[in-house]
């Protein structure tokens, strides 16, 4: 079992490895083959992993220990090893299973692109770090992953070069990203302080030392402390307020990256590592709340963003943004299974939205405004369908998949935590709104397509439908795996073993009465708002528009606050302490040196008299001071 | 097997004289050859072997002026055997790598060969007197070199360089010079035992722990002793550049670990909180200095501020993983920097100029250049798997208990290398060509070589340090800085 | 008066015949021939004296009724003093040539300043001191003004002989104040006068500073002391006596400021020595450390600042001078100490002998790169010196590395020597500011450096002819290199075996 393990990651790896090296040699069908085959190898890998957690005892797999650092004489030693239970164990499965469409789909998007082989190495490697993120047995080696996958996304988003605004929003992903990083290390110091370990299983491993807290025990406010720095590094990867202004600018990268890196996976990664401590998080109520709060504020903030976006891409960014903060409202209402379980249906239809967007995107030859689009139903059918079903899904429109899972969240904020409610519910509310909004202008209405491209639509292959079809399947079904009011939940059984299943709360009629009024009803609104909607009519102009469309202008925020004082610190330090400082030192050293020198060469006036003058004075002082010295020195 | 040292040090001397004596072509190839077997030799080193004495291997003595107490005393510990290879290995990539300039071919492989002997008898000496003059006189190649072959601003970089480096080891000498006198010997581990045996004054023991610091902090180039360190990389010529702020930088941090804290008694020990403070301004403030800079080779020369306070941190913080990780560090600042100042020096070869303004494009044309490039450049923001990762992870990890504060800053330094690492990225291969009279960067087999053998270095350290952390750990602190001398 | 008592003080009396002889010829002899001539018969008297001396051995020995005494110190110095009249008088041979100076009258006046300074080393009676020192000094003023048509020599010739004047009479003076104190001291204590020897002998006051109480700290004797010290400083160049030395070495022709600032600092210092012996250990109160402190300091600093920024080498060579006089009397100062006189003694002596081959070489270095006769002394004219002439600019290289003390030059060698006496004798904050010195020195030294390696200049080939001075000039770095690295092969022997036998002091003899 434990070699299998090692496959997950290290197939992908090979085959970045062969893409990276001699990929441009091969050619597109081989290269993007060894990609999708690494993957999908990685996937059955995966599946036989699963499978072996289910079937064994402990509910978990553990491989062997590669040795990796480890300094001799001291306790630390940190190895390469593996562990894989039913919460790392289902998002295993999405990360590979999602990520083996997305290469399908790819090999098709990428079509022509002189960076193909590139491309494919990239993903792999994506994947590759991925799967170590969540697998990993030590933190060390979690953060091995954490900042891979922060790589990747950076070579991705920056995979077009030449476009100086592609390379800048992957500069900014990975900088943003390295605040929540160096969190992320520091709370890995404070509990290495605190546990003397960085395992996070095993007998002595973090979590377990955790779980027996009779055993061992951590003060609130410490535990305060590491939560909060952990929540950090998860607010960076998973965009959270205040570090989510990376992810929308990160749509510079090809759709498929979009679909894969910021939409399913990697951007998950923050709420997988909440929910793999939360037994530290539950020991402070802090914690929690700043949780809860930062998830609401988010996930209305990034709503309000989507609403009044253009850019058909954007719009699904902001959403990532906005479901994201509602999986941290989940956790921080203590509903770590339901934020896992959105985790996983939000993979599916936010994949399945991207695809599609890519998919409309592909047809009309890299056009991304919804201006431009509109009545492409009849054009582009099965995209067309597809997304449809998405929106439905996402929107929370009952039975698909994002209904159940958003249901159990706000479920759990109505029970522990009312205002987050409110804010989650106004989330739903205008998230419904704007998907709407995005599906009406895209496919319905009169068509805004110039005439040159109507003619030349890109009719999409089977290896762009194929996986769009899957994930499609999937956003309608997946909600079923946990929908307790029906009585089905396979999914907190799953996770059982490591996270407890919430006990029935009587409130659950009421809160889903509740969500699906407002998602028919904002759904009902967005569709007669923009049923027929012309260029030029409508919010555009209203300055309260444009404040959402800046995103509550959180970036030209930053600029002020922080950009610019730290550039204006930078250039002052180079030009004041450096240069001027440093040498100025210097040259006070020189000129005082030169001062003397001349003030010496000044008394060598060169005049006899003075000399004999001087000498005799000198002469004098001399004698005086020994008559002086001399007679103290006797007695 | 004892007179492995004195193989290292002579050979590229020999190599140097006979180069220096022949015509002009055939001196590269002899000065790549002598260079090249004492890397070979010094890899030995690593070996435990021959005579071993409290914990060195490979002791060696013969007597200078034994009136003086100045003894060729020889010995290495994993730390010194480590940086011994480094030194060897960076004279030999530097002979391959960088051309000579036209005019002084044999003039510059003498300066470099000669630096990186002297630099080694320092690593290698037991004698702190040795030590001094190995310390001080490798000064005046580097101050030839400056001078002869550096950039448009040399002949004043050149001086600041040597006067303020000067000052700092006068103070050194001076300390040197007390300890002799209140013990009688300048050997180094008689010494250590002395002093630790509680057998000297404590008051000289303080003057040799701030003296010495001085020192060694301005060699390490720790804030606010840095001021010469911008305009001497700058205008360094970069074959000498790679053992400069590769090898010899080291020796500050190499001297805080093997003088100034087991010889400077409590005083030394009081001194940590200040010496870890500065490291992590240093950190910090070198990371805004680098951000500020449009030359490339200036942002990687501040850089190395940045790098040298992990350094020294994790050298006096006085936890053994943190030191081990700081000696490792050593070793992957000396391989990541000296691959970055290469590529400088080609980009600003082939291109015309270093300046970011007038870069831009070099992904299109040379794709395995920038490849190579970007893999250094995340091997200097300290990436997980690259070697970066291990040394400042250990470091960092082991000095935050003792210092959260300070380790926190230092933590947080690590955003500032990703901004101007990847502003340089950004501007220098990402985009399009601007410069006009710029041609396509490329390399020769050997350049190619040495590049690949570089990042394959980076990668396995960052992979499998074990290794290199065992030999690291032995860095001379468990033995005989052990509070009682043991017998001999 | 035997046959030892002349062979005790051969070596000068060798050097006095020499110069006569050297004279007499040249007068009787034609001019064309003499030139090679007249060289080869004075070094070969030079040679002479050197064996004479040597055969002296290391040990102690007094003669012409004690008035003088030869031990291991002397024969070193005296062989030393001997070696520098050589050196100069070949070097010299150039300028005597171009400038057409009289041959005869050179030769016998470097011979006879020698001889004088030759007394003046071995002398034991302070009265014998003040004759070398005249016989010295005279013939200094004549050479430092021998180039009678250039302005500039014949004044430092003039500035250096009235100044000399006015520091005889304190010298004089000095020695006439001891000499009383010591004769009333002693009587006052009934001592009488040790057999055979003079009041103003060493070996007397020795005597009184060691056995009258209170007499070390008496007003009278120390007045007389800091006289004779402080005359002594000026021959040797010390601050604030210096002020003379900087002049002179620029005005005179290179070779004979090179014999000028060798052969007066060797002279003085060593007698200095001797007189600093027999007080060490003595109590002469604060007094004599406080000034011999403020003098070292002082001139260490006055040297050093002055050399920096200096537009004449010369002059920058004088300042250096002044500089390291001062690092000289710091060792003076740690030989006061009873138990840091032995090193201090070696330090000071090795300190010495490697000044001399370091500055005689430097002005031979200027002689060399001179045009036909005309020192080169503008700094700006070594600019880009590497490019043009390689061999002269290491060569110079060397020696202002050594005078900044570098590793692995003779100068580094040197420093250690005096900063670990100073410090066992106690003097730590007296030693930081000697390092801050010679920091600033450092700068001073590699300006020149720089001007000749690091800038390019357009000034063409310089055609050196003169052959004497550049032999004189690398065979000096040589010795500066070989003695920083193997001192023990090079030299340390002889003057370590001679300087075990420590310079006279009342106990010994007898």
């Amino acid at each position: 079992m434990s070699t299998i393990l090692w496959l997950v990651p290290l197939i992908p790896l090979i085959g970045a490895i062969i893409n990276g090296t001699i990929g441009s040699k091969l050619g597109e069908r081989l290269s993007s083959g060894i990609a999708i085959i690494s993957v999908i190898a990685a996937f059955i890998a995966a599946i036989a992993v699963v499978s072996g957690v289910s079937s064994s005892p402990g509910h978990f797999v553990e491989s062997n220990a590669v040795a990796w650092m480890s300094v001799p004489g001291t306790p630390l030693s940190i190895p390469f090893s593996f562990h894989v239970d039913p919460l790392n164990g289902g998002m295993l499965l999405v990360i590979t299973g999602v990520g083996a469409l997305i290469h399908i789909y790819s090999a098709s998007y990428m079509h022509g692109d002189k960076g193909y082989s590139r491309y494919f190495a990239y993903l792999n490697l994506f994947v590759f770090f991925m799967a170590v993120l969540v697998m990993a047995g030590n933190l060390p080696l979690l953060f091995v992953g954490w900042e891979g996958v922060g790589l990747a996304s950076y070579l991705l988003i920056g995979f077009w070069q030449e476009k100086w605004s592609a390379t800048q929003a992957a500069k900014k992903a990975f900088i943003v990203n390295r605040i929540g990083d160096v969190a992320l290390l520091i709370a890995m110091f404070m509990l290495y302080r605190e546990f003397k370990t960085l395992n996070l299983y095993g007998e002595t491993g973090i979590l377990t030392q955790l779980t027996a807290s009779s055993a061992f025990h951590v003060e609130t406010g410490v535990a305060t402390a590491i939560a909060l720095l952990l929540f950090g590094g998860a607010a960076g990867k998973s965009a959270q307020l205040p570090l989510f202004v990376w992810l929308p600018d990160a749509m510079e990268g090809p759709t498929p990256v979009s679909a894969l890196i910021h939409a399913a996976t990697m951007v998950t990664a923050g709420i997988y590592l909440v929910c793999r401590f939360h037994l530290l998080f539950e020991m402070s109520p802090l914690a929690m709340q700043v949780v809860a709060w930062t998830g609401g504020l988010t996930a209305l903030v990034a709503a309000c963003a989507g609403v009044a976006q253009w850019d058909i891409k954007k719009v699904l960014a902001y959403s990532t943004v906005s479901q994201l903060g509602l999986m941290f409202v989940a956790c921080g209402c203590g509903a770590f299974t339901a934020a896992m379980f959105h985790v996983t249906t939000h993979a599916f239809f936010k994949a399945l939205l991207f695809l599609g967007a890519g998919a409309v995107i592909h047809a009309l030859h890299g056009e991304q405004d919804m201006r431009k689009m509109g009545g492409l139903a009849s054009k582009i059918k099965s995209t067309h369908l597809l997304v449809l079903i998405g929106t439905i899904a996402i929107a929370g429109i009952p039975p698909l998949a994002g209904f159940w899972s958003k249901d159990e969240i706000l479920l759990a904020a109505f029970d522990h935590n009312r205002p987050v409610y409110g804010l989650a519910a106004a989330t739903s509310a205008l998230t419904a709104f704007y998907m709407w909004r995005m599906y009406m202008l895209t496919f319905q209405g009169s068509s805004r397509v110039d005439e040159h491209t109507v003619h030349h639509l890109h009719h999409p292959d089977t290896r762009i439908v194929l996986p769009l079809t899957i994930l499609g399947i999937l956003s309608v079904v997946a909600g079923f795996l946990n929908a307790p009011a029906v009585g089905l939940h396979f999914y907190s059984d799953w996770l059982a073993p490591v996270i407890p299943s919430p006990e029935h709360s009587h409130n659950s009629g009421l809160v889903m009465g509740i969500s699906v009024v407002v998602a028919l009803v904002a759904s009902a609104i967005s569709v007669a708002k923009y049923k027929s909607y012309k260029v030029g009519t409508g919010d555009k102009t209203s300055p309260v528009f444009a404040f959402f469309a800046s995103a509550l202008r959180f970036d030209d925020l930053y600029a002020a606050i922080v950009v610019k004082p730290l550039t204006a610190a930078a250039a002052w330090s180079n030009l004041s302490v450096e240069r001027n400082g440093a040498r100025g030192l210097l040259r006070i050293g020189h000129s005082s040196v030169d001062f003397v020198g001349k003030s010496v060469r000044r008394w060598q006036s060169g005049i006899v008299g003075d000399y004999i003058l001087s000498m005799a004075i000198c002469l004098i002082v001399i004698v005086s001071v020994v008559l002086i010295a001399g007679t103290r020195g006797g007695n | 097997m004892n007179e492995l040292i004195l193989v290292i040090v002579a050979l590229p001397l020999i190599a140097a004289v006979i180069a220096s004596l022949l015509h002009e072509k055939s001196a590269k190839s002899i000065s790549i050859i002598g260079s090249a077997i004492a890397c070979l030799v010094s890899i030995l080193g690593i070996t435990t072997g021959g005579t071993i004495d409290r914990g060195f291997h490979h002791v060696f003595n013969a007597p200078w002026l034994p009136k003086l107490g100045l003894m060729f005393s020889f010995g290495l510990d994993g730390m010194s055997s480590l940086l011994v290879l480094l030194t060897t290995f960076l004279t030999v990539i530097a002979v391959i790598v960088i051309p000579a300039p036209k005019n002084a071919v044999r003039a510059y492989y003498l300066s470099i060969l000669v630096a990186g002997a002297l630099t080694n008898v320092a690593f290698a000496s037991l004698n702190i007197l040795l030590f001094y003059i190995a310390f001080e006189a490798a000064l005046i190649p580097v101050l030839i070199a400056i001078g002869m072959f550096g950039g448009a601003d040399r002949s004043k970089a050149a001086i600041q360089f040597f006067v303020f480096t000067v000052i700092g080891s006068l103070l050194l000498l001076s300390a040197i010079i007390g300890l002799r006198i209140a013990t009688g010997t300048f050997d180094y581990l008689t010494l250590k035992d002395l002093v630790a045996s509680g057998a000297v004054d404590p008051s000289l023991l303080r003057w040799f722990a701030i003296a010495s610091f001085v020192a060694f902090a301005t060699k390490a180039a720790v804030v606010p002793l840095h001021a010469w360190l911008g305009r001497a990389y700058i205008n360094t010529p970069t074959g000498m550049l790679l053992l400069l702020s590769g090898a010899m930088a080291k020796l500050g941090v190499y001297g805080l670990i093997r003088f100034t804290m087991p010889l400077g008694g409590e005083f030394a020990e009081s001194l940590v909180p200040l010496i870890v403070t500065l490291g992590a301004v240093s950190v910090v403030y070198g990371a805004f200095v680098a951000a500020a800079q449009t030359d490339i080779k200036a942002v990687i020369a501040f850089s190395s501020i940045s790098h040298m306070g992990y350094i020294v941190i994790g050298a006096v913080v006085g936890d053994d993983a943190a030191r081990s990780g700081s000696v490792l560090q050593m070793l992957n600042h000396g391989i990541t920097t000296g691959a970055l100042f290469i590529c400088c020096d080609f980009i600003s070869r082939y291109r015309g100029s270093r300046q970011v303004t007038a870069l831009g494009g070099i992904w299109s044309d040379s794709p395995l250049f920038s490849r190579l490039l970007l893999l250094f450049t995340f091997s200097s923001v300290a990436l997980p798997l690259t070697n970066g990762f291990v040394g400042e992870f250990l470091i960092l990890l082991g000095a935050f208990p003792k210092f959260p504060y300070q380790t926190a800053i230092a933590s947080a330094g690590a955003i500032g290398s990703a901004v101007y690492m990847l502003w340089m990225i950004q501007r220098s291969i990402y985009g399009g060509t601007k410069s006009v009279g710029s041609k396509v960067i490329s390399l020769g087999v050997s350049e190619r070589s040495v590049l690949l053998a570089l990042a394959l270095m980076i990668i396995g350290i960052g992979v499998a340090p074990s290794p290199l952390l065992a030999i690291a750990s032995d860095n001379g602190h468990k033995v005989g800085a052990a509070m009682q001398p043991e017998v001999k | 008066m035997n046959f030892g008592d002349i062979h005790a003080a051969g070596a000068p009396i060798l050097m006095a015949v020499g110069g006569c002889v050297v004279l007499l010829t040249d007068l009787a002899s034609k001019r064309s021939a003499t030139r090679k001539f007249g060289t080869f018969l004075a070094f070969l008297f030079c040679i002479a004296a050197m064996v004479c001396s040597y055969t002296l051995g290391g040990q102690l020995r007094t003669a012409f009724s004690n008035g003088i005494a030869v031990e291991g110190l002397v024969v070193t110095m005296q062989i030393l003093l001997a070696a520098i009249a050589a050196v100069t008088i070949v070097a010299s041979s150039e300028i005597l040539q171009s400038f057409h100076l009289p041959k005869g009258e050179y030769r016998a006046l470097i011979m006879l300043a020698s001889a004088g300074a030759m007394v003046l080393v071995q002398s034991l009676d302070l009265v014998n001191a003040f004759v070398g020192i005249e016989i010295m000094s005279v013939a200094f003023y004549v050479l430092a003004g021998y180039r009678r048509a250039q302005a500039a020599s014949e004044e430092a010739g003039a500035k250096y002989f009235l100044m000399g004047a006015f520091v005889s009479a304190i010298l004089l003076f000095g020695i006439a104040l001891i000499y009383g104190s010591v004769g009333l001291a002693m009587k006052a204590n009934g001592l009488e006068l040790p057999q055979g020897y003079s009041f103003t002998n060493i070996v007397t006051i020795s005597k009184a500073i060691h056995q009258v109480p209170g007499f070390g700290t008496s007003p009278l004797f120390l007045l007389g002391a800091v006289m004779l010290i402080g005359s002594l400083m000026f021959k040797a160049g010390v601050a604030p006596f210096h002020m003379v030395a900087p002049d002179v070495y620029q005005g005179a022709p290179a070779p004979i400021a090179g014999f000028l600032a060798t052969t007066s600092k060797v002279a003085a210092f060593t007698i200095l020595m001797r007189f600093f012996t027999i007080m060490a250990g003595a109590d002469t109160g604060a007094a004599i450390n406080v000034v011999v402190i403020g003098l070292a300091l002082l001139s260490i600093i006055v040297g050093n600042t002055g050399a920096a920024n200096q537009k004449s080498i010369k002059r920058l060579f004088g300042y250096s001078s002044v500089a390291h006089g001062g690092y000289i009397v710091l060792g003076l100062l740690a030989s006061l100490g009873a138990e840091s006189q032995a090193a201090a003694i070696t330090a000071v002596t090795f300190y010495i002998v490697a000044y001399a081959i370091t500055t005689i070489g430097s002005f031979a270095v200027v002689a060399w790169l001179g045009k036909d006769g005309e020192d080169a002394d503008a700094i700006n004219a070594y600019r880009g010196l590497g490019k043009r002439n390689l061999g002269a600019a290491i060569t110079l290289g060397i020696f202002l590395l050594s005078l900044s003390g570098i590793p692995l030059t003779v100068g580094f060698l040197t420093k250690l020597g005096v900063f670990m006496a100073l410090l066992s004798a106690g003097g730590t904050w007296v030693a930081v500011v000697a390092l801050i010195g010679s920091a600033i020195g450092l700068y001073a030294y590699l300006r020149v450096i720089s001007e000749m390696f690091f800038v390019d200049s357009s000034q063409q080939e310089t055609s050196s002819t003169d052959g004497a001075s550049k032999l004189i000039a690398v065979s000096a770095a040589t010795l500066v290199i070989v003695m920083g690295v193997f001192p023990s092969q090079a030299l340390l022997p002889s003057f370590e075996a001679s300087v075990t036998v420590p310079p006279v002091s009342g106990d010994e003899v007898k």
